[in-house]
């Protein structure tokens, strides 16, 4: 860490504070590719800071940006290239692992990940942290002196930096460190403990082994195709498996809504008690499945009612190809309905209990008059048969979606599931993610008797404690959960990390800085569209974006926004013909309207540009050159746009001075 | 017009008054729509009480081959007219010579419009079977067809034809009214490029169809079927031709083009494109991204304008056309192409309705054909009596009298048979005349002097005639001075094509060479020596002088030139000033120049000897067979419904003669009279009001003029006299409103007013002028 | 007992490094979320601009996946699968192809079929949930080793033709039913949510090129060797030129890879023109560079005409020869725009300079002999009846009294005025005003256009010298509406050059509304064919 006035923080957290420049971040980027990727072992510096720089560079950016950013931006890689070569002789002295030669230099760029986030991040944690953020800044800024000579004056070349694992504040001088690194820093002690720790876990007997298996646990855990634990979900699972067990031993029929929005684990309620339920009274009952996005009709799901239960009990075939909506709805309720009713009595048919699993209730709820849920409803209210109709939806208001008739039908019974309530909570559901139980340990399939299965799982724990101590995990993890509380958007970053483990690299970086490591995270706005565009289109959109504010059009065609282009173009013409700096790039060539349109026209497919209402849009699809004639309305704000792209200062400008 | 069914005669008088209701049956008698109408009248044949064989052979009277055949069967509309009285033979030669006359017009014409594509096939065809190694590109062609959608249809059969061979390249035409989507676009395409049955329509339902030689079976919008048809027939290409590229929907062409060339490399496709515009219109129209995947060529179609030029001189101007068309109706056919309808088929059906009408309407007709025997035969005192009315008859007449040729007058005024022989010479005079006329133009196109086209010289020729030893001012054609002004060179060249154009005459123009056919009727119209051969002799001797002079001139060095060329004003000036620099002038001239100018003044002689014709109306009794009234054709071309309707309104009476509706004109234009039909009556007041009309005021003015206050006239109305109480006065006031909502209604239906969302109560006044 | 974990071996990442330059982190991530044994997972998101990679890549991977010994022979649990195929098996579906839903349904059940090659496939398929239905009996009752996994790839998805909202919900649903499915969707932009699956579904991204990757992308297909010039001389000469051609054109307008290829395939020939003609030697790049910056500065190279052969004679030949064998054996690496074709025919003539100016100087003439063209094609009164509209369109309604008043005499100055006004008006653009013919075509109703046409139409037609017979000229639409005008108006809308606004009746309704859908320059064109400047007409 660079003890630094005025600029500790933002170099605390250097990656990043270079973040919105993409140059910057490509060189960056090439360098930490051809550091030798294999070779990231527990010693290389995790990545930090990765998570605080944005909003460091929203605290402290437009000091940065006032005095010509690139330049100060462009030559930090240079000590990171340094740093990195250093950091490679003294692994490579520490654990002999070699790495394959296949996999040097590998050049790429996950910047447009850490654009988004970047942007994301000034939404939410904007309030939280900036302000302790700050004055803990203020006072390092007083008291921090060097650990070695005891001097509290920073001055570069010859700056204090902070450990970051413990923190300890030397002179660059004093602790030999030439220039300051480009990701994280740890002092020797750090080093060496890290170090020793993967030692130590490498040599446990059958290493690869316990190594794969765990992977393969986690990873399906990860990608979610084992079910997870509930983690202090118990009082809903509780009132599930009640009802379950009611209907189908004691030929209740019962109906309730299971509410929670995305990802809080609905399905793994319903379906790890079906499971426990199965595992006894498997032959009691039947079960029924529907979705209401792939059964999007009463008629469908009628239909796949009748293959389900069709199979699963074997009705005569006649009954599955009906056709007529009504009689498949009469014969559904007679089957359903019971044997005391109906004159005709197959013993074992109706006495078992049909459990139906609706998920994404509330479109169901959307069909025409609600015939199907009416019907549901009606059978588990008035005893004819024991079934149970569990609805899975996220709409809370789901009751009200319900006709009068449908809602006096159903008992009102809910269990809502709410997302963990707390960090640690949260924290508890995410470790799933990363670790493995000992209860469960065999019904993951992972056999305990093999030799130094317990010294490797401690090792491996104990690893995940130090990588949650760490800063850049913690924000990670803090990140998600003040935005979504969801865990698998954490687990989505784990995925890549975990599976990059191998007896030789044992370094789980999560988040992973490694260049080759693409984040898995999906965009978080448009604005990463703004990057792969030229400067052509960006100075349109702009122009487009203009006029939203100096014109107050919300809808803008191509020849107004051509009409902004050029005229912005020509006062920037006389400006810097005036100012006899005419090298400016390619940003004082006036295009022709053919490529304008060219440009617009991607735009348009990029969906920047929405088109607009039938009233601006004059005259659809046959208007005037297709596009061109019709109205559109920007897809993204004026002052996102610096955001999104790195602009040229000519571009810049138009965004700033309207 | 009620009787129309039970009429033996397909047509009755009434057909031929201004105003009639519109049957379908009725309307055979326009455009020949034979096919539609093809049983109708061979059912009805039986009934009528002609001369007819049974045998029924309905032809369409489009093609030609059949025309004459066409005119013996008595499926003829064609009534006995001179009030009835001609006989029927002449009914019957009057539509043969329709038939015949127009039928060889129309295959000239049909041959003519076939070939002028030719060459843009040829073109187009090349470049679609060119083989092509890219594939990531369509191969497309535009073929500028010109604003005439019309002529589309012929192009694209023929293009069909070109390319349709076979399975190894299939062509699918599109319409912009068959495809209005991308489904229905892909289901035609699909359909006529698997040439499947035709069976399931283009609606909308989703059938599915199978093909190639596995059982899969496709929806019936899915490439993937035509890839599979494609691969199992080894097609070459697809072609698809946007017909009227114009028509289809933007957004659609080019969703199609980059679906197309999604499946490019499995389905080879070429598209043509029928340009109506330009292709930049085109261009601008498409998406850029689906511009780039076009590889496209230009072809231009032939203008219309130039089409016309090459149909006018067989058709109209031809030589051995039957019905010579007036100056004054062809000057109004030709603007009307040049300004309103660019196309020629509109054009021909104008033709063709010219001659329908000559034919039809004019008894004398027959006497314009050359077989005399059969005009003899068929020759009625009427027909001497309608001669005897005709303008260019009394013309003679009194021409004769004025020449003091009095016995001659008088014959013509009361010897029958003397009439009958002049008017057995019609045909021959008729075929002297056309001659001189169409020498005369082509001579003058030789000359290459005037500037305006083939057209006008010949309509020039026909309205006033030429005479070229008129003076130079009168001149239409400035063609002395310009023929005397030219330089040695052009002389000789013009010389030449002079030869040339006497010798072998016109192919174009079916006009034969001046020398081949007897020298009786070129000596008769062409006044002085006799003959023709040695008037193309002399030309070539002229030019061959002239050669000579020429050669001279080059060997001393000296430029040849006339005392014309060159500084002739200041010669001109001279002259008025005095004769001695007259005499200077004339002797800076070498005797070569002399020489030279001495040619040309005989070359300009001998050519106002022969380029001469007289007008059409000074020959004798032309009306049998040149047809100049522009009346019926104006009112049935071009249609004005407009004025019509205001015109019915404003004076219903001329509409509807009856006694109640006239607008006397002594009362003035402030009066309007109660007994108007309502409609009119409201027109009338409507005619007053601002843009935007209080309905209640309205009804306020109505009432005051037909209400029971209103005036004292009880007669009853045209119409309305369903209401009309029996007290003396207006109607009650019941009656009233309804009568003036049925007369608003009826406004509102006609479109001059129109509901107003400005102001409630109020319709708004549509008509601005 | 559950397959341990493995990696894709690197043999497969290297050669499809080789094969995609600058994508190793997409390409390693995409293999480790796709190999069965690594990290499968149920829903997987590739998003970013057009042509970064996104379809081909994918298709690589699985094709290397599914024939990888690692995938199909030793796969670590006991039982070897029932046939001796692939772990792996996959297919793709471009939704650019599918026209309905429906059609998207039937070709992903016929695409799996195939890949299966299950032979009894369900005959039609017309819901989502028949979909289901049948890929789980397709996948689930297919005799296969369990970690068996089937991969479902939506090319552009999001350009799907009619899709119900309900459909990519319902697709991301699939892999949660049929447990062995994969389903990859390939799009643009992925809205926030927009699977609305429960897990946050991983998506990765392809960013789009950077400078060098598009040099190094390019560079690594140099083109063939020209006269005068060696082969590391082309070696030399080609980055170097490809990185001018990006500064001076890819970057600025229009950044995707087809059109910097493009453009530097366009360039090329003239750029080495002066080589060939041996005026400058291979190595002066600066020269080169200096002598080919107006070749830069041709904006056809991003904006290329449609019409790339003009059908007069010599271009035919061209074309012929375009088409023999002969010029088949020339390398045009498979994208034969026109430009390059040209010069490959005339690399062989020894001038390409002259054969592109050529071809350049045709495309051009066609570009601008098209506009008139429409002038002569329309007769008068279609012409006359096209401007008034235009007028009608651009003009407000309360200038028509100052416009076409005859009574009025200060006329021509206020229209002058007016011209000027307009000039003002665009330079006032950014204040707040947006000059009206910015805005496009306004909406009139039929009358009013008549009533302009009226009011010009003598002095129009009298003042313009149009060919013969002007003296009927005067007598154009005099009769107002009558059957010719209303044919010229009849063909100005099938010709789509008058739009109807709205559901008029016909052509001769009066209260009908209309549009012009022309645009300035060919109205103007039309304007002068007939002698009349409509600029002066205009008043904003």
């Amino acid at each position: 860490m660079v003890k630094n006035t005025g600029r500790a923080s933002a170099s605390r957290s250097r990656s990043v504070s270079v973040v919105n420049t993409p140059t910057a971040n490509r060189q960056k980027d090439k360098l930490a590719g051809t550091g030798a990727l294999p070779l990231k072992g527990i010693l290389t510096p995790s990545k930090r800071g990765d998570r605080q720089t944005p909003r460091k560079s929203v605290a402290f950016g437009d000091p940065e940006g006032r005095k010509g950013t690139p330049l100060v931006f462009k030559d930090i890689p240079k000590p990171g290239r340094k740093k990195q070569s250093l950091e490679e002789q003294l692994r490579d002295t520490a654990n002999a692992t070699k790495s394959q030669p296949s996999q040097e230099h590998k050049p790429a760029q996950p910047q447009e990940n850490r654009d988004d986030r970047g942007e994301e991040e000034r939404k939410e944690e904007q309030e939280e942290g900036e302000e302790e953020e700050e004055e803990e800044e203020e006072e390092e800024e007083v008291d921090e002196v060097c650990a070695i000579c005891s001097k509290p004056n920073s001055r570069p070349p010859n700056e204090i930096i902070f450990c970051d694992g413990c923190d300890m504040a030397v002179h660059q001088k004093c602790y030999g460190v030439p220039k300051i690194p480009e990701g994280d820093w740890f002092c020797k002690e750090c080093v060496q403990r890290k170090e020793a720790k993967a030692a130590e876990g490498a040599n446990v007997p059958n290493f690869e082994h316990h190594l794969r298996s765990l992977q393969r646990v986690l990873l399906d855990r990860c990608t979610g195709r084992r079910r997870i634990k509930l983690i202090d979900q118990h009082e809903a699972y509780g009132t599930v498996h009640q009802l379950l067990q009611q209907t189908v031993l004691h030929g209740e029929g019962n109906s309730m809504l299971v509410i929670g929005g995305r990802g809080c684990g609905k399905t793994t309620l319903v379906e790890s008690s079906m499971e426990e339920l199965s595992a006894d009274h498997r032959e009691e009952f039947h079960v029924v499945r529907l979705n209401g996005f792939i059964q999007t009709d009463d008629k469908l799901a009628l239909k796949e009612i009748w293959r389900q239960l069709g199979k699963e009990m074997d009705v005569e075939d006649e009954s599955t190809t009906r056709s007529n909506y009504a009689d498949t709805m009469a014969s559904l309720l007679a089957l359903l309905s019971h044997p005391s009713e109906i004159s005709l009595t197959e013993e074992g048919l109706t006495s078992r209990a049909v459990i139906f699993i609706i998920d994404e209730f509330d479109m169901f709820a959307s069909h025409s008059r609600q015939t199907l849920l009416y019907n549901l409803f009606d059978i588990a209210q008035s005893r004819k048969a024991p079934i149970a109709v569990l609805g899975c939806t996220t709409r809370l208001n789901v009751v009200e979606m319900l006709e009068k008739r449908v809602k006096s039908r159903f008992s009102h019974r809910y269990v809502y599931l709410a997302p963990p309530r707390s960090y640690p909570a949260y924290w508890q559901v995410c470790q799933q993610g990363l670790t493995v139980d000992e209860e469960d340990m065999e019904k993951e399939g992972i056999d305990v008797s093999v030799e130094g299965h317990d010294r490797f799982y401690e090792n491996w724990n104990r690893m995940i404690e130090d990588l949650y101590n760490e800063k850049s995990f913690q924000a990670l993890l803090k990140h998600h959960y003040y935005t979504s509380k969801s865990a698998s958007a954490f687990w989505a970053d784990c995925v890549l990390p975990l599976s990059r483990l191998s007896p030789n690299a044992l370094g789980l970086e999560i988040p992973s800085t490694s260049g080759w490591l693409v984040r898995l995270a999906p965009p978080h706005s448009k604005l990463h569209l703004l990057g792969s565009l030229s400067e052509l289109d960006v100075a349109l959109l702009i122009a487009a974006a203009r006029l939203d504010m100096v014109a107050h059009t919300d809808t803008i065609n191509l020849a107004m926004a051509y009409e902004e282009y050029a005229s912005l173009m020509g006062r920037q013409r006389v400006q810097s013909a005036s100012s006899g700096m005419m090298a400016l790039g390619g940003g004082v060539r006036v295009w022709g309207r053919g490529v304008a349109a060219v440009a617009w026209e991607r735009l348009i497919a990029l969906g920047l540009l929405l088109p607009a209402g039938i009233g601006g849009g004059r005259g659809g699809g046959m208007m005037r050159g297709g596009l061109e004639g019709r109205m559109w309305k920007v897809a993204v704000a004026l002052e996102e746009i610096p955001m999104g792209a790195k602009l040229s200062q000519v571009l810049t400008r138009w965004c700033k001075e309207v | 017009m009620a009787s129309q069914e039970e009429t033996e005669t397909p047509f009755s008088r009434q057909d031929h008054q201004a105003a009639y209701i519109f049957r379908p049956q009725g309307q055979r008698q326009s455009q020949g729509q034979a096919q539609a109408s093809a049983e109708r009248p061979s059912k009805r044949r039986r009934t009528s009480n002609k001369a007819a064989p049974p045998v029924a052979k309905s032809v369409p009277e489009g093609d030609a081959g059949l025309a004459a055949s066409a005119s013996v069967t008595p499926s003829s509309l064609f009534v006995p007219l001179l009030n009835g009285l001609e006989s029927v033979a002449c009914v019957q030669l009057r539509e043969k010579l329709f038939h015949d006359a127009w039928g060889r017009n129309e295959t000239r014409v049909q041959n003519i419009l076939r070939d002028a594509n030719s060459a843009t096939l040829d073109q187009v065809a090349t470049f679609v079977q060119a083989e092509r190694e890219w594939r990531d590109k369509i191969a497309s062609a535009f073929i500028i067809t010109g604003a005439n959608i019309a002529s589309q249809d012929l192009l694209f059969g023929q293009l069909a034809e070109r390319l349709n061979t076979g399975t190894r390249s299939r062509f699918v035409r599109l319409r912009s009214s068959e495809a209005t989507n991308v489904k229905a676009a892909l289901k035609k395409i699909i359909q006529d490029a698997t040439a499947g049955d035709s069976s399931e329509g283009y609606d909308d339902e989703d059938v599915e169809v199978s093909l190639g030689f596995d059982d899969r079976k496709y929806l019936n919008y899915d490439l993937e079927s035509l890839h599979v048809y494609v691969k199992a027939h080894s097609c070459q290409r697809v072609c698809v031709a946007f017909q009227d590229s114009e028509g289809f929907d933007s957004a659609l062409l080019s969703d199609l083009v980059v679906l197309f060339s999604s499946w490019m490399p499995r389905i080879p496709f070429t598209l043509l494109f029928g340009v109506a515009t330009s292709v930049d219109l085109l261009q601008a129209r498409l998406l850029k991204s689906a511009c780039r995947l076009l590889y496209g060529a230009q072809f231009d179609v032939v203008r219309t304008d130039t089409i016309l030029e090459q149909v006018f001189k067989p058709a109209v101007a031809g030589a051995d056309v039957l019905l010579r068309l007036g100056p004054s109706l062809l000057q109004s056919l030709i603007d009307r192409q040049h300004d309103h309808v660019a196309g020629i088929h509109s054009f021909l059906s104008s033709l063709k309705y010219a001659h329908m009408c000559h034919f039809y309407a004019n008894p004398l007709s027959i006497f314009a054909a050359a077989d005399d025997a059969l005009g003899k035969q068929l020759m009625q005192p009427e027909h001497l009596g309608a001669v005897r009315t005709l303008p260019s008859f009394r013309q003679a007449v009194e021409d004769a009298v004025e020449a003091g040729r009095l016995g001659t007058a008088r014959s013509l005024l009361d010897d029958d048979d003397y009439l009958r022989e002049r008017i057995l010479e019609i045909p021959k005079r008729r075929e002297e005349w056309t001659l001189g006329v169409l020498r005369a133009v082509a001579l003058l196109q030789a000359l290459r002097v005037g500037q305006d086209g083939f057209p006008q010289t010949y309509l020039a020729a026909l309205s006033e005639g030429i005479d070229l030893s008129a003076d130079e001012n009168t001149d239409s054609h400035h063609v002395v001075p310009s023929v005397k002004r030219m330089s040695p060179d052009e002389f000789v060249a013009m010389l030449t094509r002079v030869s040339e154009t006497m010798r072998n005459g016109d192919p174009a123009l079916r006009l034969p060479g001046w020398d081949d056919l007897g020298s009786q009727a070129a000596g008769a119209d062409v006044g002085m020596d006799s003959n023709s051969t040695d008037i193309s002799d002399s030309f070539e001797a002229l030019a061959a002088r002239t050669r000579a002079l020429i050669l001279q001139a080059r060997r001393d060095g000296k430029p040849l030139k006339s005392a014309y060329s060159g500084q002739r004003r200041v010669v001109r000036t001279t002259v008025v000033a005095q004769k001695v620099q007259l005499s200077r002038d004339s002797a800076a001239l070498s005797d070569a120049d002399k020489a030279f100018t001495k040619v040309v003044d005989g070359a300009v002689a001998l050519l106002a000897g022969t380029v001469r014709c007289v007008a059409a109306e000074r020959v004798f009794l032309h009306e049998t067979w040149l047809y100049d009234a522009k009346m019926p054709y104006r009112d049935v071309f071009v249609p004005r419904p407009r004025v019509v309707f205001e015109r019915s309104l404003t004076r219903p009476h001329d509409y509807l003669a009856c006694a109640c509706c006239r607008v006397e004109d002594d009362e003035g234009a402030g009066a309007i009279p109660a007994t108007l039909p309502v409609t009119s009556l409201l027109y009338h007041l409507y005619l007053e009001t601002p843009g935007l009309i209080n309905v209640a005021d309205l009804w306020a003015a109505f009432y005051g003029v037909v209400g029971e206050g209103a005036g004292a006239e009880g007669e009853a109305e045209g119409e309305g006299e369903v209401g009309r109480t029996e007290r003396s006065g207006g109607y009650d006031e019941r009656t009233a409103l309804v009568l003036f909502y049925r007369g608003l209604a009826e406004l509102k239906a006609l479109g001059f007013v129109k509901h107003s969302r400005k102001k409630v109560d109020h319709v708004a006044k549509i008509k601005w002028l | 007992m559950h397959p341990v974990f493995q990696l894709p071996e690197e043999i497969l990442i290297s050669t499809l490094n080789q094969k995609f330059p600058c994508r190793e982190p997409q390409i390693r991530s995409l293999a480790t979320l796709l190999h069965p044994h690594a990290a499968p997972c149920r829903n997987l998101v590739l998003y970013g601009t057009e042509a970064t990679g996104k379809s081909s890549i994918v298709e690589a991977v699985l094709q290397g996946l599914h024939i990888s010994p690692s995938v199909s022979v030793n796969d670590h649990d006991g039982e070897v699968p029932a046939d001796h195929s692939s772990l792996l098996s996959y297919a793709i579906l471009n939704s650019v192809q599918c026209i309905t839903a429906r059609h998207l349904f039937e070709r992903t059940l016929s695409a799996v079929a195939d890949a299966l090659d299950y032979t009894s496939r369900a005959k039609k398929c017309e819901s989502m949930s028949q979909l289901t239905v049948e890929l789980s009996r397709m996948l689930k009752d297919h005799p296969r080793s369990d970690s068996f996994r089937f991969v479902l790839v939506f090319d552009s998805i999001d350009r799907q033709r009619d899709v119900p909202a309900t459909l990519l919900p319902a697709l991301a649903r699939l892999p949660e039913i049929i447990p062995r499915l994969t389903c990859v969707f390939i799009l643009t932009h992925p809205p926030a949510g927009f699977l609305r699956a429960s897990l946050v579904v991983p998506s990765i991204h392809f960013p789009n090129y950077t400078k060098s990757d598009f040099t190094k992308i390019l560079s690594s297909t140099p083109p063939a060797t020209l006269p005068n010039m060696t082969d590391d001389d082309i070696h030399f000469l080609w980055p170097r030129f490809c990185n001018a051609v990006h500064d001076a054109v890819t970057a600025s307008a229009s950044r995707t890879l087809p059109s910097f290829r493009r453009a530097c395939e366009a360039l090329w020939p003239r750029f080495t023109a002066p080589i060939v003609a041996g005026t400058h030697g291979p190595r002066e790049f600066s020269k080169l560079v200096i002598v080919a910056r107006h070749h830069f500065q041709d904006e056809a190279l991003l904006n290329p005409s449609i019409i790339s052969v003009v059908a007069t004679n010599n271009t035919n030949d061209d074309v012929d020869n375009n088409a023999t064998p002969g010029t088949n054996a020339a390398p045009t690496k498979g994208h034969g725009t026109p430009a390059k074709r040209t010069s490959v025919a005339a690399t062989r003539s020894q001038q390409p300079a002259q054969a592109q100016a050529q071809a350049q100087a045709q495309a051009q003439a066609q570009a601008q002999a098209g506009t008139p063209d429409i002038a002569n094609l329309l007769p008068t009164t279609a012409r006359l009846l096209l401007l008034a509209a235009y007028l009608a369109s651009h003009n407000a309604s309360r200038h028509d009294l100052t416009l076409f008043s005859t009574y009025q005499h200060g006329r021509r100055r206020r229209r002058g005025g007016g011209g000027v006004g307009y000039a003002a008006a665009t330079r006032r653009t950014k204040h707040r005003k947006i000059a009206r013919k910015l805005l496009g075509a306004h909406a009139f109703v039929l009358e009013r256009m008549m009533a302009i046409f009226a009011a010009v139409r003598t002095e129009w037609i009298a003042g313009g010298g149009s060919g013969s017979g002007s003296g009927m000229n005067m007598s154009i639409g005099a009769a107002g509406l009558d059957g010719d005008v209303g044919a010229a108006i009849a063909t100005l809308a099938s010709l789509r050059l008058l739009a109807r606004v709205g559901a008029a009746a016909d052509v001769m309704d009066r209260g009908g509304k209309w549009r012009v859908n022309v645009g300035w320059e060919v109205i103007r064109g039309v304007g002068r064919s007939i002698g009349v400047e409509i600029e002066d007409w205009l008043i904003d």
